[in-house]
């Protein structure tokens, strides 16, 4: 019970008193410092925020990217004009009695789809691109054939035949005049094998897209090319383009499991002697978006902005002595201790209060030494600017083997620590936490990395691709003295293509 | 207090952390200067307290402990902690209790302010002051103080009995001053 010496103090002091700025007001200034440490805190958090905005941004690419396979065949293609280009003249047989059609202008345009093909009189020719799908069909090849595709040198862009464009009868363009052509041998059937005469070609570009390639052809048909041998099984025609619509360049879409660690080598300074670096490999992510152009046939140049994890463990032993000073009775009643201690790391020393919690009886005295195991896994997100080359090399129809190679600028963005300390005091284990970890002031660092995969075609304009990559530090992420620490990984990296 | 703006504030609502700070800053120093012996000390500890009452926010369980009971408690471990780092000796004096009965004061002194009172708490030497306030304002047992600053009973009863011996001593002194 308390007395009235007690009661008079209590309630004088519990009542609500007036404020008054210079005696029971506190100044602002501890406001100020705790608001700006709270707001510090918070916008630490932002890094993470774009992580998962990038992980977003490339799942929206990927919806996208499907999105638009679907409506692929929606597209609306115009054939915008057409070029002379060369004129070749084969002789004529006696037997021959092919039309020879001239300057033939053909227009695509696809309504949904539904494709229209129409000549330079406005006939309606779409029946050419079914038997030439039937020519496809009775060679039980994906792609009808064609002799030869001469490339002009005159011209910049892809050369593509006739009757391939047509096949690939939803993006049209060129071809569709071949396969014009083709029709009036494939419908000659009672004539013996023409010799042929083509005058013509067509240079267009679509006007659907930013892509303004001009697409020229000049299809060469074999002088003894006829109907009969056309719709043999194995004719002796072959495919000598395997772009069927040519494309120069592409944006590709990745997201990617990664594997990494962070081994050290060479002899470690004094201060990091019992710091251990790690090959065990941890899984983290990666993704992004990448542009490739193609600068030779099959060869391109690629750059993009990607985010890259980096994410390992490692250990170290760390000796302190301890700061009795800075001991407290916490209210559960037990001894508490919070110590500054620096730890090495991979990426170089950081700063962290290590709260220690132990029983009273336990004496601990000032100054007296304490044995920390500091286990720890840490994170490193980047961002990453490659820049590589690329070599397709076709192995089937749909199927492209993919080798690429290069380097990146990778900047910090994000870092995440746990840091779990292991305290021993005269080998009595000390309940311990790491708290207050300090910042990591890590370089930008180049990477290098090498990758090989796979590239199947889905369409005409997107591709699925799936690619195994190596990558390591060139730089290192840290290096004192002899001890240099550089990061390496392994990923699997699942996209998509969109060709244009 | 609305518990809306305690759920702001562990959400990081900075707006809302600033009105939690208005509504509460008077309550949370006034604990300050009573544990430090000057406003400097009382600053220090509630800057301390402060940072620890927001960080700790989100561990507040309104199902437990009115918000102010909880937050006084941060202010007032702040407090040890503080006094604590700032002398490195031991603060109390174990000494044996001695039950005395006291002359009961008379009213005397209801004529002095809370600053006064303040005042002449600061006053008092760390030990007496920290047991007087935990025992007197924040209404912990003398066992409850024994655990939490790792002194007996006895010592906590003994302190406490000082420090009332102490006050009264001032409060006599400082009424013959005034009102002599």
């Amino acid at each position: 019970m308390k007395d009235n010496l007690e009661n008079f103090f209590l309630n004088r002091l519990k009542d609500n008193l007036p404020a008054e700025a210079e005696w029971n007001m506190p100044s602002d200034d501890a406001w100020n410092v705790v608001n700006e440490a709270l707001q510090e805190k918070k916008s630490k958090k932002r890094p993470l925020f774009f992580i998962w905005f990038l992980v977003g941004m490339v799942g929206l690419g990927l919806l996208y990217s499907l999105f638009a396979i679907q409506n692929l065949k929606h597209q609306i293609a115009v054939l915008e004009k057409t070029t002379f280009i060369e004129k070749i003249a084969l002789p004529n047989n006696a037997d021959s009695n092919t039309d020879i059609i001239s300057n033939e202008v053909i227009i695509i345009e696809d309504k949904k789809q539904e494709i229209q093909v129409l000549n330079n009189d406005g006939e309606e020719i779409s029946d050419d691109l079914i038997l030439v799908n039937k020519t496809k069909a009775l060679n039980n090849k994906v792609k009808p054939s064609i002799e030869s595709i001469k490339q002009q040198p005159l011209n910049t862009g892809n050369f593509v035949s006739a009757e391939t464009r047509a096949q690939t009868n939803n993006t049209l363009i060129a071809g569709s005049f071949s396969t014009n052509r083709y029709n009036k041998i494939l419908t000659d059937l009672g004539k013996k094998p023409a010799q042929v005469n083509i005058e013509t070609h067509a240079s267009v570009s679509r006007s659907n897209t930013n892509i303004q390639p001009i697409l020229s052809a000049l299809m060469e048909l074999r002088s003894n090319v006829g109907p009969i041998e056309l719709l043999c099984p194995s004719p002796k025609s072959t495919i000598t383009s395997d772009d069927v619509i040519s494309s120069n360049k592409y944006v590709e879409l990745f997201l990617a499991p990664v594997w990494t660690s962070v081994p050290t080598s060479g002899r470690p300074p004094s201060e990091f002697e019992t710091f251990r670096g790690s090959d065990i490999f941890k899984l983290t992510y990666a993704g992004g978006i990448n542009f490739g152009r193609e600068i030779l046939p099959n060869f391109y140049i690629k750059s993009g902005i990607n985010y890259q994890g980096i994410k390992y463990w490692s250990a170290s032993d760390v000796s302190i002595n301890y700061d009795s000073s800075l001991e407290f009775l916490n209210l559960d009643g037990e001894m508490e201790n919070l110590q500054k201690v620096v730890i090495p790391t991979a990426i170089g020393t950081m700063v962290s209060d290590i709260n220690m919690v132990h029983p009273v009886d336990l004496l601990i005295e000032d100054n007296d030494p304490l044995e920390i195991n500091f286990d720890m896994h840490q994170q490193l997100g980047y961002l990453s600017i490659p820049i590589g080359v690329e070599y397709n090399i076709p192995l089937a129809d749909k199927l492209a083997l993919n080798i690429s190679a290069g380097i990146s600028w990778n900047h910090l963005i994000s870092t995440s620590n746990i840091i779990i300390p292991l305290v021993k005091h005269n080998g009595s284990k000390l309940n311990a936490k790491s708290v207050n970890v300090g910042s990591l002031n890590a370089p930008n660092i180049f990477n290098y990395a090498i990758s090989t995969g796979v590239d199947y075609s889905l369409n005409a304009k997107f591709d699925m691709t799936l690619r195994g990559t190596y990558f390591k530090n060139i730089t290192p992420l840290f290096n004192m003295g002899e001890m240099t620490t550089k990061a390496q990984g392994i990923s699997l990296s699942f996209g998509i293509k969109n060709k244009f | 207090m609305s518990l809306e703006l305690i759920n702001k504030c562990q959400r990081g609502d900075q707006k809302s952390q600033r009105i939690l700070y208005e509504q509460y800053r008077q309550s949370w120093f006034m604990t300050c200067l009573r544990y430090g012996s000057n406003r400097t000390q009382a600053e220090d500890i509630f800057q301390d307290g402060l940072m620890s009452v927001f960080k700790n926010l989100k561990q507040y369980d309104s199902d437990k402990s009115q918000f102010i009971t909880w937050s006084t408690k941060i202010m007032v471990n702040a407090a040890l902690q503080s006094i604590r780092k700032w002398k490195k000796l031991d603060i109390f004096t174990n000494s044996e209790y001695v039950e005395l009965e006291e002359a009961i004061p008379t009213n005397i002194y209801d004529e002095l302010s809370a600053k006064e009172l303040t005042n002449l708490i600061q006053k008092l030497p760390d030990g007496y002051r920290i047991v007087f306030n935990m025992y007197v304002i924040e209404g912990f047992k003398h066992s409850e103080i024994a655990n939490i600053l790792n002194i007996s009973k006895n010592t906590s009863k003994s302190q406490l009995f000082k420090a009332k011996r102490m006050l009264r001593i001032k409060l006599e002194s400082l009424f013959q001053n005034e009102y002599k």
